[in-house]
């Protein structure tokens, strides 16, 4: 990025394009002059960039207008006795319009498949089971079905609108605020806990399918995706996984089949409380793969890691519904909501932190692989640093014994050497004062006196023996030559 | 060969960049490996270049729009036969998605009773233009100017769908859409 002045031109190029893109795709595309100054050596790069998305993305709008407004309902549009006022809402398969019932002068949210008349049984039995399963349902917290109808062979239902928003894109000063997330969480909770108890899942819990309305009030809504759990009654039957990965339990992403349980509603609150409390959801990888190993296999990150200011009982409370066990979690969303009330009533939670012991020992089930590995890794390692102490020591030892024996024979020999020059020194002294010798010696030295010219010439060829021969040293046969 | 019929199948292999645009527009680029987009569109300029006979009966269709719904059908076939033949083997979640999104973009382009299919042909020689020239970018730079443009996908979802970073598809998409103006300028 900008940031960085060492990047490779290229990559820092691609980077400002991103940048520039993430910014426009969250509808709050920079304005140019101060996008280019913010680059200034990548400027002209920069505005031909610009000048060519604009175009391309001109000639191309139509195409992509196309294909998304297949089977548009205009406003003013009749549709059974609804008038339809104007969109409010586009999800993956249907689409929810603001529409008037004149004959009870009341305005209702009216939702339609998306994919209108060519959409697959799979999606019209994925419809009515939505509305079939929120209409068994009458709670507060629960967005009520009115009617169920058919227009020119397409399928609606209505049911309340609620005037607000959804909890997406709710006030963020939820993350400032964890008691409102709490109080949320709470009501939530509670709603679905009247859905478990008539049997229904609903499978596909995430901000967007929580409506908040002007009063502050959370409402349950898109059953699409609900389970009745009784007799083997499936309402939606799938073989595409279905529902929104970052907010999906890890037994719902299975490859094994696994009879899914309330529990999996009880995690996708526990991943709506994080996001609400940290600002970001407890799993988020790379790509689609990557998230869904994180789901799999990763402990989130304790949310007071991300904010230091949480109540350690609303973490734990949060950390309890996104074990990945099922069993480890609250047994009924009625569980955690009760839980929620405490905490915000200042009484001792239930939910209690997990020892890092049971932790290690969960990891360990879920990557048995992983797990075999580490044990594998932990004994090799064990055992090679064990080996290589001993050889080490063995190592060791011999080398202190062969300095010891060296040290040894060093001693002994330098003591014996050290004997015999004192013994020699001792010899030679008797020797030189035995009064034999120095009678020989007088003797000698006499004849020397005596015989002074007694071969000149030899003496001349032999120098050295004539500069030695007087010297006086005792014997040049010492004994010991 | 018929010279009518001649000019037939010239006519309708004109049509062929445009239908590869809506092929890969609409096909998940996570199934090309099983659903080739060049594959489906073989199929269906075959089955239009034999079926003169039923378009002239089709009343007020544009010759695109007859062929655009034949492609459209083929592949939405193509795409229900491989998923019926793949989804117990355990595919990843993620090439479900893609098959789950793909239908749902095909089927929604398939003519209903009161759309008709020739509201895209007043800008279709802006969209042939385009096609054309998308069909000679390098692969890697059609495929993210694709994938932003046509698809309408955001940046992370093309970097995901093309298993490089956002910086690279960035880069991609620079040098692409410079590439693209510039044959089109060429051909203006």
């Amino acid at each position: 990025m900008k940031e960085d002045p060492g990047a490779d031109p290229d990559e820092r190029l691609g980077e400002a394009i991103a940048a520039y893109m993430r910014a426009a795709e969250t509808g709050r595309p920079p304005h140019r002059g101060e996008f280019l100054s913010r680059y200034p050596e990548l400027a002209s790069e920069l505005d031909l960039f610009l000048e060519n998305h604009h175009e391309v993305d001109r000639l191309s709008r139509p195409l992509r207008e196309w294909a998304s407004s297949a089977h548009h309902v205009r406003k003013g549009q009749i549709i059974g006795a609804y008038e339809i006022l104007g969109e409010i809402a586009r999800g993956g398969m249907g689409v929810v319009y603001r529409a008037k019932q004149a004959a009870l002068n009341r305005t209702v949210a009216l939702k339609m498949i998306r994919a209108g008349r060519v959409a697959t049984d799979e999606d019209v039995q994925r419809f009515r089971t939505e509305a079939k399963a929120a209409a068994s349902l009458s709670h507060p917290h629960i967005v009520p079905i009115y009617e169920f109808g058919e227009h020119e062979g397409q399928q609606y239902f209505t049911m309340e609108l609620i005037e607000g928003h959804t909890l997406d894109r709710h006030d963020r000063d939820c993350i400032s605020e964890p008691r409102e997330a709490g109080r949320l969480i709470a009501l939530v909770a509670r709603a679905v806990h009247h859905a478990h108890q008539r049997r229904i899942i609903h499978r596909d819990l995430k901000p967007g399918n929580i409506l908040v309305d002007r009063a502050g009030r959370p409402h349950v809504t898109d059953f699409g995706l609900a389970m009745r759990v009784e007799g083997g009654e499936r309402l939606t039957e799938s073989n595409i996984v279905l529902g929104t990965l970052a907010y999906m339990a890890p037994e719902q992403l299975s490859d094994k089949v696994h009879p899914l349980t309330t529990s999996v509603d009880i995690w996708s609150l526990g991943v709506i409380l994080y996001e609400l409390l940290t600002g970001r959801p407890p799993f988020q990888g790379k790509n689609q793969i990557d998230t869904l190993d994180r789901i799999r296999k990763k402990d989130p990150l304790p949310p007071r890691g991300l904010n230091r200011h949480l109540a350690r009982d609303l973490e734990a409370i949060c950390l309890k519904c996104l074990e990945k066990e099922p069993e480890r979690r609250y047994g009924s969303a009625l569980g955690l909501a009760r839980d929620l009330e405490r905490w915000l009533n200042g009484e001792p939670i239930e939910a209690r932190p997990v020892h890092p012991v049971v932790r290690a020992w969960s990891w360990c089930r879920r990557n048995p692989a992983g797990a075999g590995f580490a044990l594998g890794a932990a004994v090799f390692l064990i055992a090679s640093a064990m080996g290589t102490m001993l050889h080490l020591a063995g190592k060791r030892a011999a080398e202190a014994a062969t300095m010891k024996g060296l040290v040894f024979t060093a001693r002994f020999a330098s003591s014996v050497i050290l004997n015999r020059i004192q013994e020699w020194g001792t010899r030679v002294e008797t020797i030189a004062r035995s009064p034999e010798l120095v009678g020989l010696l007088s003797e000698w030295r006499r004849s020397v006196k005596e015989r002074p010219s007694a071969d000149p010439e030899e003496l001349k060829g032999r120098p050295e023996a004539k500069r030695f021969r007087p010297s006086s040293t005792p014997s040049p046969r010492s004994p010991w030559w | 060969m018929d010279p009518e019929q001649e000019t037939w199948s010239r006519e309708l292999e004109k049509l062929r960049p445009l239908l590869m645009l809506l092929a890969r527009q609409n096909l998940n680029p996570r199934l090309w490996k099983d659903v080739d987009p060049s594959g489906v569109v073989q199929e269906t300029l075959l089955e239009a270049v034999q079926g003169r006979d039923q378009f002239q009966g089709n009343g007020p269709l544009t010759l695109e729009g007859w062929a655009r719904s034949i492609l459209f059908r083929n592949l939405i076939d193509a795409v229900r036969r491989v998923h019926r033949a793949k989804r117990d083997v355990g595919r990843e979640i993620s090439w479900a998605a893609a098959v789950d999104e793909s239908t749902r973009r095909i089927e929604s382009q398939i003519p209903g009773k009161d759309r008709s299919p020739s509201e895209l042909a007043m800008r279709s020689e802006d969209l042939m233009v385009l096609a054309i020239a998308l069909e000679r970018l390098e692969p890697a730079q059609r495929d993210a100017v694709e994938g932003h443009h046509l698809q309408g996908r955001s940046l992370a979802e093309v970097a995901s769908l093309l298993g490089r970073s956002e910086a690279a598809v960035a880069a991609l998409l620079h040098r692409g859409l410079r590439n693209l103006t510039e044959q089109m300028k060429g051909r203006g």
